[in-house]
């Protein structure tokens, strides 16, 4: 059976450490000012600043990344399918033929969508130039972390480069680099709270398909009609304790 | 005279280079030149195409009412408003070129078209509006064509055949006939344009300000309310207020004004009903609105009722129609530029947190895209609210685009034979 | 969705079958899949934090493009460990802040203008200076420090090793650092123990005093909620409502520093209900150890007459630095001596009363076993009522933290197995001993120690060594000469009547410090107290500082010579750190960025060089610097005949390194042994622990085979640590001079700032207490200056304060402030948070000075000493260590 690739996010587990966020940063070569992954603390402008009045506070914590959604508005509206869906479930961007549109942006309701507004060399540049180091390059002038090679489906089609083309939107693979060749996507193998599980939802035996029926889930934003294939499990200990409640995602 | 359109021209021909000189170097530096970031990626391009698009309506709609409707009022300036509606079209598609990231990709809309994106069908009906509109300003100009050329700037008059009463005669009719023929198809297109534009933002169901069937509705009722108001000012320029034309004036004021009540009924309707349930997106962006962009709020209404006042007791007077021109042009241009903050700002992952004492909706941030600030003034990297106010870039290239417009329009009414030469 | 109680408690039962089923952890993956042009090597991530995780770097092309955990460890529950600043780590070696070769300054100090050299000449600058100095005040008035030896035995040795050479004196990190939770020594004679965090999953109940374990233990940190799975309750007492707290099924807020009064308010119901196990504070503790009234000394049973035939037979058998005491035995109805070196019980002492006691002398006097002292101390002043109205942060709620502390009691007494997180943040406090004494009553009256998920644990960034390392730290039969950091930077204390009295063999250079050799730490960010060490510097005081470092820190700024390292995947080390049980290598995934160099070469060149000007045996001796003197002879044979080149140099640094490791397992004795330098190569290894399955609980010997306390603390030999427990058992009551006239005799409670701020006439008009605590987007001062760390934080230093306060002071949120006191001051921005403490500030300490405008948030602070601390003196282990959190600051917005 073909595959369908999704991922299990436990809140109840998740100590918002943001690792997945930077893991995925590093391992994906995105420039300063870009996350493909954010972990932000629910009702609050600082993360890790509690929700509430005191002394009836709560903290839960929420990492976004990409829905990878079964009918996403991303591929829906992209211009040129620049955007589209693999096989696999898994929602990519060619930046060979996005045309820089930005309408998938305007259309995705989590905000992951993220676009190269210049050469991310010049990102670079200015990001250390404005958050005040003296020099405004990586030390070794050579020096860009990330996977280093291109990557393509087997169509042919460029899904990963580590260095990134203006003018071109980006988002969370699913680390397409890796899951191509039977490795965990980075946020999964890099989540110290052993948070994550991702695998395949057509097998019934696989990790994910057993949690999803044994476990209470829920998806982001599920009246946008997104089906996302990104599912939380409830940080149920915390609601049943704190006078803070949370909006029926959560 | 003379004087006055050297001047303009120049003014306007700088405006064009300035405008391309900035469309370069975006070109060259990307998209950060804009004001726009990840939280809110369409601005002042967008807002201009879209408000070109409105404008563009008008002219075909007028011209195409004389055969479809028979409205005969608006026969003297059938041609300028053709030949408006064919400019503005291409103004409208010329604006959104800065805000593609990707420009030299975009034959892949041609050879690979997502057909469940409005985008291309929004792309096709603009170029086949532009098509249609070029075909008729030539179907209505022939007959002069034939008698008097297009004087073109260095080849001299072109065009211009030796013809005799009777072919001018047999000319006229044909082109009246086909007039006739393409009007039907025209009148329809100059709908679509407004409506597929409309569609691209209102299928959008993240965006609760645009979200919903009004929107369409709304863009058509502002293009009739634009188009008159630029086919009046564009015929002034070509022929004047002259007397012949009062009737034509007058009616196209009313025209505008009634369109502009519409859309002011439909856009309080709209309101008026978001307000009425008071919770939800579509409420809280309401309130977005009047707590974040009143000024620009106020100028669209004000503008806009201020044109429609003016229309309805001053459509006799060629000061005041000019006024009532500008301002609903102004009143929507706001009104257009209006569609895109409330939009952006109103983050769609929003999950509502209740606390013994408040209950509130938070958003959840995105990454702008870029390291702003400095060590002495550091900026936040994730945001839920951009202030958005169209960079120097942005503002050239656009008052590039508009330049462009008006320049286009400006050059054409010296070439084209607009004016009856018998008069 | 709705969640009421029954879907909760659906909840539960499903999440049990749910673990039964799902793996949930990440193990190691194929490395093969990758192309083969990325090779994966596997290093440790070893900072200060001392998680010591895996980590699996990519290399491409000679540069490591990615980093990720290796979640190699044998236990799959430990995979993966690690955290964002391990991965994005590459930002500090690749950054622009790195250094590329040596430095000497030619600015004002502090200014930041340095001059590029070559290596020879940055030694030869050191080595004359040094040689200067030297001859002026004498070696030990050289003093060399540096950080967490358990992340790296080899290269931190190195600069140990050079200074037993040369007789420098060494400053001790850990109590600099206040990671000494010095209650420790006094009550269990070791520097410290701690359950390795797999055992969290064994606890039902874990209590964690202001620990903030989801930011400071963060690989372990799935340990709480998983236990919170298998059914364990997780309560945090903490004055805030820490990240910690949120995950925790209670949060219990109390006043800055009065967790021993909570802790002893607990007490009050384990004893006033008899919840105690009397079996095992007979057994294990001092508490039926009988106490003269009169002195309030526990009485020898040699001053007792009936009693000294006993006493000669027993102390023939006794080491010297044990003591007899005595009990009172039920049993038969006689006094006993309970040996000391043995807690096998054949006797029934009685806990309480009353006795009268006829010593040698023929005196009389009266007597009460240290148990009844307790029970009377904690019956007067420790009921639940008063213990709510010393921690409650709110009137209003007194009554409500009456019950909740009968509540919590109960609950600690009759869950087991239970475990105490005392954080370090909580114990670096002017009295944290008092509160560590106090908790420490709380697991040992339970019976809480000795057994899998049980004990009390501090968890501190870095701390003891686990084996023997003079084989390589000490030169031959050179000793080291340690010296506390706190005396340099406290000279009023050190000159002071209380220090004289108390004092007995704390050492302190003649000529005090005139030269500063450190690696591993920038001390000018983390520790320049009251500007001291920025004082020190200005005035000259100090004549020469040396750092190395991997990159421009601020303490390199302040430096005369700053000397290019490597970081961790750049070279071989070995890292064992005391909370992960696991020996593990660091490996070169790269070769040194630049002229960097491993600092074991480093230490040796200065050797070498100084050997040079010093002349004697010294010139003899650093050959011996490398463990085999071959690889040190083969670079010489290479300078000499012009073929030196720096890749050679590095060679030699990494067979050197190699070798060491070799011979620090070979000489590290049980714990290691059988555990070679191959089985490190090829991945983690579990170290010997004495429990069964290696695991690694507290105390196991003692509680299960009845030996005595304390075990080893190295690098201290046994002799130095026993006197702290002379009696062989678990110390509640202590009995020198110090802690009689400090009326501390026994656990009890004292506030903060009474005994040090407010006896500074100018600090009472300050009403805030100003906690430092550690970032989650640092370790201490590393990654202050990582780009991505830097926008997770929106590139600002913040104070966070409750929104009360801030309204109180006209402050607004995200506003620029100014924290201050008389003795300095720190720019940053306001930050409201409901869950503070209305009387606290906080700041995440480790922002390089950059970042704070040129402030430091450790300008407020003094180097309280506490005379206690000066009686003994083992370095590290009992000596002053540092009250971080003992500062009274007021908060003000910045203008303009
Ligand atoms: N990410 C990261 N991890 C680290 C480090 C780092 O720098 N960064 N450093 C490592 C090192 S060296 C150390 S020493 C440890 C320290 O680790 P921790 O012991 O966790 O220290 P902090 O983070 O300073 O303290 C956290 C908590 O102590 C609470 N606290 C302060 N005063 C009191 C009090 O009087 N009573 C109670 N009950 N609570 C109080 C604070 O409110 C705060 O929530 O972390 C280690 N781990
Ligand atoms: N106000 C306040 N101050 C505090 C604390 C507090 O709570 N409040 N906490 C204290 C505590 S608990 C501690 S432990 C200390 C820690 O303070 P420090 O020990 O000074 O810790 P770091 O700032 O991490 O400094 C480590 C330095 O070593 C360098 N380094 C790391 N690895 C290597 C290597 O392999 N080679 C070389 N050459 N250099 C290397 C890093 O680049 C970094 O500059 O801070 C203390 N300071
Ligand atoms: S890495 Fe895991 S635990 Fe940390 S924030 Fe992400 S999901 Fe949560
Ligand atoms: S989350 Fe957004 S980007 Fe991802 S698939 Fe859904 S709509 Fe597209
Ligand atoms: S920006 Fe690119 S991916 Fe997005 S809709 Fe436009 S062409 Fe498609
Ligand atoms: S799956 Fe990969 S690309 Fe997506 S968020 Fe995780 S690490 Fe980033
Ligand atoms: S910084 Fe500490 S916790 Fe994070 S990966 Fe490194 S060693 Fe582990
Ligand atoms: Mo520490």
């Amino acid at each position: 059976m073909k595959k369908r690739y999704g991922m299990i996010i436990d809140l109840n587990r998740c100590i918002g450490c943001r690792s997945c966020a930077v893991v995925c940063k590093m391992h994906n070569s995105i420039p300063p000012g870009t996350w493909w992954q954010r972990v932000e603390t629910i009702g609050s402008n600082e993360h890790m600043v509690p929700t509430g009045d005191y002394p009836d506070i709560s903290m839960v914590f929420l990492p976004v990344l990409c829905m990878h959604c079964e009918d996403a508005p991303c591929v829906k509206v992209c211009p040129v399918g620049a955007t589209w869906q693999r096989e696999d479930g898994v929602v990519l961007v060619d930046y060979e033929r996005c045309v820089g549109c930005r309408y998938c942006m305007t259309a995705c309701p989590y905000g992951v969508r993220q676009f190269n507004w210049q050469d991310s060399e010049e990102s670079f540049e200015e990001a250390f130039e404005n958050s005040g180091f003296k020099e405004q390059w990586f030390k070794d002038k050579t020096y860009r972390y990330g996977y280093p090679h291109d990557h393509r489906t087997r169509d042919g089609r460029m899904v990963y480069t580590p260095k990134r083309p203006k003018g071109v939107v980006e988002k969370c693979t699913f680390c397409v680099q890796y899951i191509d060749r039977g490795l965990q996507p980075a946020c999964v193998r890099g989540c110290p709270g052993n948070a994550r599980i991702f695998g395949d939802l057509n097998d019934p035996n696989s990790e994910i398909s057993r949690v999803l029926k044994e476990r209470n889930v829920f998806r982001l934003a599920e009246d946008m009609g997104t089906h996302p294939k990104v599912f939380y499990i409830l940080p149920i200990r915390k609601e049943s304790r704190g006078v803070v409640k949370y909006g029926k995602e959560i | 005279m003379e004087k006055k359109y050297k001047f303009a021209t120049r003014i306007l021909s700088i405006m064009v280079i300035a405008g391309l000189v900035a469309w370069i170097y975006q070109l060259q530096k990307g998209l950060i030149l804009t004001n726009m970031r990840n939280p809110f990626t369409w601005g002042l391009y967008i807002a201009t195409w879209a408000f070109f698009v409105g404008t563009a309506a008008g002219g075909l709609v007028v011209s195409s009412a004389i055969y479809v409707f028979g409205a005969k009022e608006f026969k003297p300036i059938a041609k300028v408003a053709s030949l408006t509606a064919f400019v503005c079209v291409i103004g409208a598609m010329l604006s959104i070129l800065p805000d593609i990231g990707r420009p030299e990709r975009l034959y892949y809309m041609i050879i690979s078209p997502n057909l469940d994106s409005m985008l291309p069908w929004d792309v096709l009906v603009l170029v086949l509006y532009a098509l249609v509109s070029g075909i008729y300003t030539y179907i209505l100009l022939k007959p002069d064509i034939a008698s008097r050329g297009i004087k073109l700037p260095l080849l001299g008059t072109v065009l211009k055949r030796e013809v005799s009463k009777e072919e001018i005669e047999n000319i006229r009719e044909k082109s009246e006939i086909q007039a006739k023929r393409l009007a039907p198809i025209a009148l329809p297109l100059a709908i679509m344009i407004h409506t597929v534009t409309a569609w691209v933002l209102a299928t959008q169901f993240s965006r609760a300000w645009w979200y919903g069937g009004l929107l369409a509705p709304t863009f058509i009722a502002a293009a009739l309310a634009t188009g008159p108001a630029v086919v009046i000012i564009a015929s002034m320029i070509v022929y004047g207020y002259k007397n012949e034309l009062l009737a034509t004036f007058s009616l196209l004021a009313k025209f505008s004004a009634i369109s502009a009540v519409i859309l002011l009924f439909m856009y309080y309707n709209d309101f008026l009903v978001r307000f009425w349930w008071r919770s939800g997106r579509e409420f809280e962006v309401l309130k977005l609105v009047f707590s974040r962009y009143p000024l620009i709020h106020a100028i669209e209404i004000i503008f806009i009722l201020a044109s429609v006042i003016i229309f309805a007791t001053r459509s006799k007077s060629r000061n005041w129609l000019i006024a009532g021109s500008i301002s609903v042009l102004v009143g929507v241009f706001a009104h257009r530029f209006l569609l895109i903050p409330p939009a952006y700002n109103q983050i769609p992952l929003e999950i509502p947190v209740a606390t013994s004492t408040e209950a509130l909706t938070w958003f959840y941030p995105i990454a702008i895209g870029q390291i702003r600030g400095s060590l002495l003034n550091p900026q936040d990297v994730f945001t839920s609210f951009w202030n958005y106010v169209p960079s120097i870039v942005e503002i050239t290239i656009t008052t590039g685009v508009i330049a462009f417009v008006c320049l286009a329009y400006m050059l054409s009414i010296r070439a084209l034979p607009l004016i009856e030469e018998t008069r | 969705m709705k969640v009421n109680r029954r879907s909760f408690l659906k909840y539960c039962a499903v999440s049990a079958a749910a673990l039964a089923t799902s793996r949930y952890f990440q193990l190691a993956q194929t490395k093969e899949i990758l192309p083969e042009t990325i090779e994966i090597v596997r290093s440790t991530c070893s900072p200060n934090c001392t998680g010591a995780c895996g980590f699996h770097a990519m290399v491409y092309k000679g540069k490591i493009s990615a980093l990720i955990q290796s979640a190699d460890y044998p236990e799959e529950e430990y995979n993966p460990r690690g955290c964002l600043r391990g991965q994005s780590f590459l930002n500090l070696i690749y950054g622009p802040d790195r250094l590329k070769r040596p430095l000497i300054r030619i600015g004002k100090r502090g200014e930041g203008k340095f001059k590029a050299v070559s290596w020879e000449e940055a030694f030869n600058y050191v080595a004359d200076r040094l040689a200067e100095i030297i001859k002026k005040y004498g070696s030990e008035s050289v003093a060399t420090s540096i950080q967490v030896p358990g992340t790296g035995y080899v290269h931190k040795g190195a600069l140990v090793r050079l200074s037993s050479i040369f007789g420098f004196s060494v400053l001790h990190a850990y109590t600099m650092n206040g990671d000494l939770p010095i209650f420790w020594p006094m009550t269990f004679g070791v520097q410290t123990e701690e359950l390795e965090p797999l055992e969290w999953l064994n606890s039902r109940y874990t209590a964690i005093f202001g620990s903030n374990i989801l930011y400071t233990r963060l690989p372990d940190a799935k340990f709480l909620t998983l236990s919170q799975e298998r059914g364990g309750k997780i309560i945090v007492i903490d004055p805030n409502y820490s990240a910690t707290a949120s995950k925790a099924d209670e949060w219990i807020q109390i006043d800055p520093a009065t967790d021993a009064a909570f802790a002893l308010g607990i007490v009050h119901v384990i004893l006033n209900e008899k919840l105690y196990n009397e079996d095992f504070i007979k057994t294990y503790t001092d508490l039926p150890l009988l106490i003269r009234l009169d002195n309030q000394k526990k009485i020898k049973a040699e001053e007792v007459k009936d009693l000294s035939t006993a006493v000669a037979s027993l102390k023939a058998n006794i080491p010297e630095y044990r003591e007899l005491y005595v009990v009172y035995d039920k049993g038969s109805g006689k006094l006993h001596i309970p040996n000391p070196e043995n807690l096998e019980r054949n006797f029934d002492p009685v806990l309480e009363g009353e006795f009268e006691i006829e010593l040698l002398t023929g005196e009389k006097v009266k007597v009460k076993p240290a148990f009844q002292l307790l029970k009377e101390v904690i019956e007067k002043d420790y009921s639940p009522d008063k213990v709510a109205r010393i921690v409650c942060p709110n009137e209003k709620r007194t009554n409500e933290y009456v019950e909740t502390i009968n509540r919590i009691a109960h609950e600690m007494a009759t869950i087991k197995p239970l475990h105490i997180v005392y954080g370090a943040s909580n114990y670096q406090w002017f009295h944290g001993d008092l509160k560590g004494r106090a908790l420490s009553l709380i697991v040992v009256l339970t019976g809480n120690i000795g057994k899998p998920g049980a004990g009390i644990s501090t968890y501190a960034g870095q701390y003891r060594i686990r084996w023997p390392l003079a084989s390589w730290w000490n030169f031959g039969d050179k000793k080291n000469k340690w010296v506390t950091y706190l005396l340099w930077l406290n000279e009023d204390f050190r000159n002071s009547e209380e220090f004289k009295k108390y004092n007995k063999e704390t050492p302190y250079p003649e000529n005090d410090i005139k030269a500063l050799i450190f690696g591993w730490h920038n001390p000018f960010d983390q520790h320049n107290m009251a500007n001291k060490l920025i004082e020190k510097a200005t005035n000259g005081d100090l004549e020469l500082i040396v750092a190395t470092d991997f990159q421009m820190t601020t303490s390199c700024l302040w430096s005369d010579v700053v000397l290019p390292g490597v970081s961790w995947y750049e070279k071989y080390e070995l890292t064992v750190t005391p909370v992960h049980p696991y020996a593990q290598l660091q490996k070169p995934a790269i070769e040194p960025l630049f002229e960097c160099m491993p600092e074991i070469w480093i230490f040796k060149e200065i050797a070498r060089n100084l050997a040079d000007r010093l002349g004697g045996e010294f010139k003899e001796e650093v050959k011996n610097f490398y463990p085999n003197p071959e690889v040190f002879k083969q670079e010489e044979e290479a300078r000499a005949n012009n073929t030196w080149a720096i890749k050679l140099a590095r060679e030699k640094a990494n067979q050197a390194s190699l070798d060491t490791i070799r011979l620090i397992l070979e000489r590290g004795g049980k714990i290691v042994k059988g555990i070679t330098l191959d089985d490190l190569m090829k991945g983690p290894v579990r170290l010997n622990l004495p429990a069964p399955g290696k695991r690694q609980l507290m105390f196991w010997e003692q509680i299960e085979l009845k030996k005595p306390f304390p075990p080893v603390s190295y690098p201290a030999p046994l002799p130095k640590t026993a006197r702290f427990v002379k009696s062989g058992r678990i110390e509640f009551y202590k009995d020198e001079d110090v802690f009689i006239d400090y009326g501390e005799t026994l656990p009890v409670h004292k506030d903060p700032f009474v005994d040090t701020e407010n006896k500074m006439e100018a600090s009472k008009k300050y009403e805030f207490a100003f906690i430092t605590k550690n970032s989650l987007y640092r370790v201490h001062s590393t990654h202050s200056n990582n780009l991505t760390m830097l926008e997770l934080q929106d590139f600002k230093a913040k104070v966070w304060a409750n929104p009360e306060t801030l309204s109180e002071k006209g402050i607004k949120d995200g506003e620029l402030v100014e924290v201050f006191n008389d003795r300095g001051k720190l720019y940053a921005y306001a930050v409201s948070d409901p869950g503070l403490h209305p009387k606290i500030l906080i700041f995440e300490q480790g922002w390089w000075s950059r970042y704070l405008r040129g402030t430091s948030y450790n300008t407020p602070l003094y180097p309280w000493i506490k005379s206690n601390q000066v009686i003994y003196f083992v370095p590290g282990i009992w000596e002053p260590t540092t009250a971080w959190n003992e500062v009274a600051v007021d908060i003000r917005k910045v203008r303009g």
